[in-house]
């Protein structure tokens, strides 16, 4: 009997592919990854496949590198895949056009996504997949999770018969994500359509000595061309093999496919023809409309390429006249997208010409819903109907959108629970859904489907999971719409009045649950009116848990995932109650039974304490709130910021239309200011007669919410009543001036880091520091008005600050502030120093990965400006790039910079020569020498407006290239040690002068948390299951081998002063610098209240010593190393045994944590020894020894 | 040589019969296979295995949970960080395998310990390891106090619930560890005796805290015993054993054979022997076997239980030593060492 599983089309497709490979080459990529993670995690428990072998899964250090990979095991005969998506399937090409062209088969899974273009998407759509439809490899489209499972073996059995290589998609998220109950496909039946003469056929033609042939071979124009049109015939069989492996398939499984698949009523007139998830609505609409008489249907085309114009006409009514073509894509500047030109011609090759009109949906994961469907079937029976179209968006611009009625609904729901649940990311509500889903689906008959919608931010944003459970199979591709949950819940009550919008998903009559710590008396008054209002027209029944009571009183702490599953069975009716509660507890005691007997227990206990605790409230028949929406302070916002930046964080994203968006990707700096997403529950509370202005707290805080300034008295009017600051000390600064310390209270995310490094503690109280956290709610008004108050005092003067000190160097503004990075962030700090010293001339190339989403993800930006308006020019090009793509941002400065100086000399005579020889000779190396320079820059401006000459415009548009620019290129360990390594040295060979920081998380963090060459031995990480074999690269030895790049090693967090240098010194370098940051993350399993820690323990023990290679030393016959932390004073245990990337491989394989923390401390200590003969190496006694070694050989 | 053979060292502990009265305590030694193989071909007549702590369960409980239940983070690109801990063995799960490792290569007998103060836990590990093999249980019962409310009353009921508790649910013999910390350690030890317990190991070494100057940190430090911590166990082990009937064992202190034949003439049935172990490496087990039957065959005896308890505090020839009276006696004679 084939199993039901409930499980999302990533496993689906993974379970297939892991059991019929034998070699599986990986790279980490969104929505992609999880395959890849799941095969490494099955081989490293030894699941075998099919053929009795452990797949080999190796992760490769870009895609690039996964599809070369693939290509060579296949060209050696062994079964091989890999999974990727978007710019990774990009990197692919070459490698397929060359697997296609030698007509090797094998399958590429592919959870198709967005590439980037104006912006950076990691939502599906079918760009990808289009950008290699030339390749040569045949398209299978699966659209929904049980086709994944399906379609996975079957484009493994097609490929091997027709020795054409298949990419495999389906949908990024809405397919790759979404869970779903399948069947699961037997090994019996794999076995069964994988006979061992396909096998044995592919074998015979893979490179052997035994029998040697030579394969990519450089052919010239007398053969090339004849040789690229043998393969025609293969791609002629496929789609015929292709059908036949379907029908064989369906005779084992009872599955039947059609590779073009005609739905809906047999006389249909209007059709829409597509692929992908989308088609599942669309049929889903089609059942509907057929009902009410409709003559419509739907054309769902599974095999791509080789397109079969024929096929695809056979499989259509011969009734039909309209027929709308979707794609899931946009081709700038075609005349079609390719499955409607695709369409076209066939239609024009078999001489039917029919109405064909094509239209874009569903870009980066935009909704498509029957109501979408609907509009489509309607504009199609219009005369002059749309051509091209889009649908699902307002366009304004360009005029192509349809509209729909947003109103519309099928009754394919109509029997369905639909449930949507408001929790915040880390509050464990997405897992306790995939729980309540798999519940539901393996104690019922039911079939069930849940999604889970994401912020944008990576701390304290809100996720919402959307849940169906019905009699008949789900087909709604779509998020639950308007009027329709039965179920609603709010897990965090400060979400009432953000999101108020929520109650216009509940049905009549439907349930809302609301976790507060309100009662049954008071709740009523906290949601706002507009939701009371929806409470009482909807029928809705209100009922309340205080969930993080139940939890403390419990022994669950701050856990409320099972107290909110408990009262969602209790009260949704989805189950009978005492039965779902009944399994609840099974499923607790399934998951923890064995392992932890204690923490069943507390689920017990709470679980029946949830029910005790959970109650209905009275609903009141009037409006009478005391909540009112969030506001957002828009006094400083200019037009856009209003119209387009806040409304994306109030949600309504989807409501603007084309026009509100600038057409090539650029966005206002300093929105991030706008949100005040106040996450923290307490913030640090400066006691400014303890406190010695040592300027650490705002050094470390990772979001910029803590800041110093330093303010002379006569700015000081009207202040706060309860504003702080204390006379500064130091004989930097002015007497009688004054330094604050102030915390901008909604955008502290309480990680308390702050208070950790404060090293001032009271005599009489050693637990009291001079920052201290404490609660905010009592302090949130005076609060708020400080640091408006201190906000609106000016900065002070950048040429007056010691820049050298900490205490100098906060005192700067920091122009990254308050990014959506996780509470804790280990990066963060450096990428705010940078902006703190160098903000107002920096330019940044960033690397794709988790500082290009807190720093660059809609809608908001953490990038700010001086009161001046200058600021950090950032840009993002890709992944695989940034380390050239930041050195073409040198080329181009010193390119304008030196085409201006030459303009300059010509116009020598007009401009004044004094003022020419003043910029030409203007050194710039401190903060008054570039201000001295923007002066000149400006008076020449303002002297050349008044030449009327082509070079006097030329030199005005570029002058101010003039001014010293300083080029950063940021990005984390996955760039910079793997995928983009190659760039990285080429950058590090060029001399030019760019600063480079590395982000070394020791993972790539962004796709969570894959293993990278910085992964640290014996650390676990995912694709590397069972622990990181090899040694973490040594990046800082590699660059020092050019002698001529300056490199540090630094953790801020273990010796700050030694992070100022290295990045003042790394700054001052005339060449190329690289500095490596240590950078804590949570993919290390650890509490990030403990970040300081972490480092102090990483460096302490070897593992990270700190060291900073100067070449400018060389040339003065000192030792240009110098390493900054002592020899190594703790083991490396002590380090690992607190992270439990280290201490989980303890549990899972003793045997080889055991032999990785002997092998990772012999490395340390090697290289600790190694690292000290370099920089113990006397350069002045080695220059002597090599001079008298020259005039000996004289 | 003739002395030798007639001289039986053999001790009845807790319900078990051993070969002598040295017995390795919870340490690193008795923590692999490897080096307790070396322990039992030295001569030592049982193994305590180090303790599974309370804390280490229900920490890694926890940390399970998190791994599994919170690391949803609201990221659509890594709605997790970390391998789900799908297989994995944990500490428990390791004990029992090492005591059934154990119990396979030695033919001595395994006394498992475990370490903490929570019954609901205590009952449930104790119970897996005696079908895991176990031949004996040590309970360390350690809580510090440090409440003004809490009385010495409720915190010794509390540790005989305990008891009563975890002896309902397992059958093999059960140990005791106590704290020097009593008021009246012998009417506690008899409270102990009447739940049905088997024996009372005196006394637990606890680590101590201490403030590190530079840092403003409490630091725990791990010190290895002196032998004149044995005095006070032998004094104890003399107090107690006409008194009550279970098992005593000293520990703490013993690093020779003076010490292992002092603390049976007071009356302890066995010896634990760990800091001398670390210092002097297996063989020391060796040389204080030799020394005890050296011992007693110039004493001319002919057993271990002929001379046990000889010197206990009813039947010690100035038995008031072991009372106050000592103290007062040697203030008197200014016996003051400056």
């Amino acid at each position: 009997m084939p199993k039901k599983r409930i499980i999302d089309g990533n496993e689906a497709a993974a379970k297939i592919a892991h059991k019929i490979n034998e070699v599986i080459a990986i790279y980490p990529i969104t929505p992609a990854s999880p395959m890849g993670e799941w095969s490494d995690e099955w081989s490293s428990l030894g699941i075998k496949n099919i053929w009795g072998s452990i797949p080999s899964v190796v992760e490769m250090q870009s895609e690039a590198g996964a599809a070369g990979t693939v290509h060579g095991a296949l060209q050696s005969g062994a079964l091989t895949t890999t999974f990727t998506a978007s710019q990774g399937l990009l990197l692919m090409i070459p490698n397929m056009y060359k697997i296609a062209g030698e007509l090797t088969p094998c399958v590429i899974h592919v959870a198709s996504r967005s590439l980037a273009a104006q912006g950076l998407s990691i939502f599906g759509d079918h760009s990808d997949v289009m950008a290699v439809r030339t390749t040569g490899f045949a398209m299978l489209c699966a659209n929904s999770i049980q086709e994944v499972h399906d379609f996975a073996l079957i484009a493994q059995i097609i490929s091997l018969t027709s020795q054409i290589p298949i990419v495999h998609f389906f949908d990024g998220f809405r397919t790759s994500h979404e869970i779903a109950k399948i069947e699961v496909i037997t090994d019996e039946v794999i076995k069964k359509l994988l006979p061992q003469h396909l096998l044995s056929a592919f074998r015979s033609r893979a490179l052997s000595p035994e029998n040697p042939v030579i394969r990519g071979t450089s052919q010239n124009p007398d053969v090339y061309f004849q040789a690229r049109e043998t393969v025609n015939k293969y791609y002629l069989a496929l789609p015929a093999i292709a059908q036949q492996v379907m029908d064989n398939f369906a005779q084992l499984t009872g599955r039947q496919y059609q590779i073009y698949e005609y739905v809906g009523d047999a006389t249909a007139q209007s059709v829409i023809i597509l692929m992908g998830s989308g088609a599942e609505t669309v049929e889903e609409t089609v059942n509907y409309l057929n009902k009410q008489n409709k003559p419509v249907g739907l054309l769902k085309v599974r095999l791509f390429r080789p397109f079969d114009g024929m096929a695809l006409i056979k499989a259509l009514p011969n009734t039909v006249k309209n027929i709308a073509v979707l794609d899931r894509t946009k081709e700038p500047g075609a005349d079609g997208e390719p499955l409607y030109k695709d369409v076209v011609t066939a239609m024009y090759q078999a001489n039917t010409l029919l109405k064909i009109i094509g239209g874009r949906y569903g870009l980066s994961s935009k909704e498509f819903t029957p109501s979408m469907v609907k509009g489509i079937f309607d504009e199609l029976k219009k005369d002059h109907a749309k051509n091209p179209f889009t649908i699902g968006i307002v366009d304004d611009v360009s005029n192509t959108s349809l509209k729909w009625d947003k109103n519309f609904r099928t009754d394919a729901n109509s029997n369905t629970f639909q449930a949507m649940f408001y929790g915040l990311g880390a509050d464990g509500t997405v897992s306790a859904n995939k729980n309540t889903i798999k519940i539901i689906g393996e104690e019922t008959d039911l079939y069930t489907q849940g999604y889970f919608v994401y912020d944008s931010k990576k701390s304290g944003a809100m996720t919402v999971s959307h849940l169906r459970f019905g009699s008949s199979p789900i087909q709604s591709t779509y998020l639950i719409e308007e009027h329709e949950a039965n179920f609603i819940a709010c897990h965090q009550s400060n979400f009432l009045t953000k999101h108020v919008a929520m109650l216009n998903y509940a049905k009549h009559g439907s349930v809302f649950l609301i976790n507060t710590s309100s009662n049954t008396q008071t709740v009523w008054q906290t949601l706002p009116a507009v939701m009371q209002q929806q409470v009482i027209d909807k029928g809705i029944q209100l009922y309340i848990i205080d969930a993080y009571k139940v939890a403390k009183e419990s022994g669950m702490g701050k856990r409320i995932n099972t107290i909110m599953q408990t009262c969602f069975f209790a009260i949704s009716g989805v189950l009978p109650a005492k039965q779902a509660i009944a399994h609840i507890k099974n499923a607790v005691q399934k998951t923890y039974g064995k392992k932890s007997r204690t923490i069943v227990t507390k689920n017990y206990i709470a679980i029946d304490n949830s029910i005790a605790n959970l109650k209905q409230i009275d609903v009141p028949n009037k409006i009478d709130s005391q909540a009112t929406e969030k506001q957002y302070a828009t006094d400083r916002a200019n037009q856009f910021i209003k119209n387009v930046t806040l409304e994306l964080i109030k949600g309504n994203g989807d409501l603007l239309p084309v026009s509100a968006f600038p057409a090539d990707g650029s966005y206002p700096l300093a929105t991030t200011q706008y949100e005040k997403r106040a996450l923290a529950t307490e913030i640090p509370v400066w006691d400014e007669q303890l406190c010695t202005q040592c300027g650490k707290c705002p050094m470390v805080c990772p979001h910029a919410a803590i800041r110093s300034k330093v303010i002379s008295k006569t700015h000081l009017k009207a202040q706060p009543a309860v504003f702080k600051m204390a006379l500064v000390k130091g004989k930097d600064f002015n007497t009688g001036d004054y330094i604050v310390y102030q915390v901008s209270p909604e955008d502290c995310t309480g990680c308390s880091l702050c208070v950790d490094i404060c090293p001032i503690r009271d005599k009489t109280n050693v637990s009291r520091k001079a920052l201290n956290m404490q609660s905010l709610a009592p302090r949130l008004k005076q609060e708020k008005q400080n640091w408006q108050y201190f906000k609106n005092l000016p900065e002070y003067d950048r040429t007056k600050i010691k820049t050298t000190t900490i205490k100098g160097s906060q005192i700067l503004q920091p122009l990254f502030e308050f990014s959506g990075a996780c509470v804790g962030c280990g990066e963060t700090p450096y990428i705010k120093l940078v902006s703190q010293l160098f903000g107002d001339r920096l330019m940044v190339a960033n690397a794709t990965g988790c500082s290009s989403i807190y720093g660059g993800n809609l809608p908001t930006t953490p990038w700010a400006k001086t009161p001046e308006g200058r600021g950090p020019a950032w840009s993002n090009s890709l992944f695989e790039d940034n380390a050239e793509f930041g050195l073409g941002m040198r080329l181009a400065v010193d390119q304008q910079e030196q085409q201006a100086k030459t303009l300059l000399i010509q116009l020598k005579q007009q401009v004044g020569s004094d003022l020419v020889q003043s910029i030409l000779n203007a050194r710039q190396n401190t903060e008054q020498e570039i201000i001295e320079q923007r002066a000149r820059i400006k008076a020449l401006k303002a002297q050349l407006t008044t030449i009327n000459t082509q070079s006097a415009e030329r030199l005005n548009n570029m002058a101010e290239n003039l001014c010293k620019k300083s080029v950063w290129i940021i990005g984390g360990d996955g760039w910079a040690y793997d995928i983009g390594y190659g760039g990285v040295d080429h950058v590090l060979a060029s001399g030019k002068n760019v600063n480079i920081l590395v982000l070394d998380t020791e993972v790539y963090s962004n796709t969570g948390g894959q293993k990278s060459k910085a992964t640290p031995t014996g650390a676990v990480a995912k694709f590397a299951a069972s622990g990181k074999a090899i040694k973490k690269k040594d990046l800082a030895q590699q660059a020092m081998a050019y002698e001529n790049v300056y490199v540090a090693r630094v953790a801020y967090g273990a010796k700050d002063m030694q992070t100022l240098r290295a990045f003042h010194e790394a700054e001052s370098y005339p060449g190329v610098s690289i500095i490596i940051a240590y950078s804590p993350c949570i993919a290390h399993g650890m509490d990030m209240a403990n970040n300081h820690k972490h480092q102090k323990l990483a460096v302490n023990s070897g593992h990270w010593f700190l060291l900073r290679y100067d070449p400018r030393k060389l040339a003065k016959g000192e030792t240009p190393l110098k390493l900054d932390s002592k020899k190594p004073s703790i083991a490396y245990a002590d380090f690992t045994k607190l992270e439990t990337r280290f201490s989980m491989l303890w549990r899972s394989h003793p045997d080889l944590a055991e032999k990785y923390l002997k092998q990772a401390q012999n490395e340390i200590d090697e290289q600790y020894s190694h690292y000290k003969q370099l920089a113990d190496i006397d350069y002045d006694e080695y220059k002597l020894a090599e001079k008298n070694e020259e005039q000996n050989n004289d | 040589m003739r002395s030798k053979i007639m001289i039986d060292l053999t001790t009845q502990y807790a319900g078990l019969a051993l070969k002598n009265p040295l017995v390795a305590s919870s340490s690193p030694l008795t923590a692999n296979l490897d080096s307790v193989q070396k322990l039992e071909k030295a001569g030592i007549a049982a193994v305590i295995l180090p303790s599974l702590f309370e804390e280490e369960i229900l920490n890694e409980e926890e940390a399970f949970y998190s791994l599994a239940m919170e690391q949803d983070s609201s990221s659509a690109e890594g709605d997790n960080y970390l391998p789900q801990a799908h297989h994995y063995e944990n500490t428990s799960e390791r004990y029992l395998a090492l005591i059934e490792s154990y119990k396979a290569n030695l033919n001595i007998p395994v006394i498992a310990s475990l370490n903490g103060s929570n019954a609901e836990v205590l009952t449930l590990h104790a119970k897996d390891i005696e079908q895991a093999g176990a031949d004996a249980l040590e309970l360390n019962l350690y809580q510090v106090i440090c409440k003004v409310e809490q009385t010495a009353q409720q915190v010794e009921d509390d540790y005989i619930s305990l008891l009563e508790a975890i002896r309902s649910v397992i059958h093999i013999p059960i140990i005791v560890k106590l704290s020097s910390q009593y008021t009246s350690i012998p009417h506690f030890v008899k409270r102990v005796e009447q739940t049905g317990l088997n024996g009372v190991s005196i006394f637990n070494r606890f680590y101590q805290p201490n403030i590190h100057l530079d840092s403003h940190h409490i630091k725990h430090e791990l010190e290895l015993s002196k032998r004149y911590e044995s005095h006070q166990r032998i004094r104890w082990a003399a107090i107690l054993r006409d008194q009550v009937n279970l098992s005593i064992a000293v520990t703490g202190g013993i690093h020779s054979t003076d010490e292992v034949i002092k603390a049976i003439l007071a009356g302890a049935d066995i010896t634990c022997l760990c800091s001398t172990l670390l210092i002097n490496g297996t063989e020391q087990v060796s040389k204080i076997l030799i020394g005890l039957q050296s011992w007693l065959s110039e004493n001319e005896c002919q057993s271990v239980e002929q001379i046990k308890g000889s010197i206990s505090y009813l039947k010690a020839i100035d038995s008031a030593s072991y009372e106050r009276a000592a103290y007062v006696d040697l203030m008197s004679k200014n016996n003051w060492k400056l």
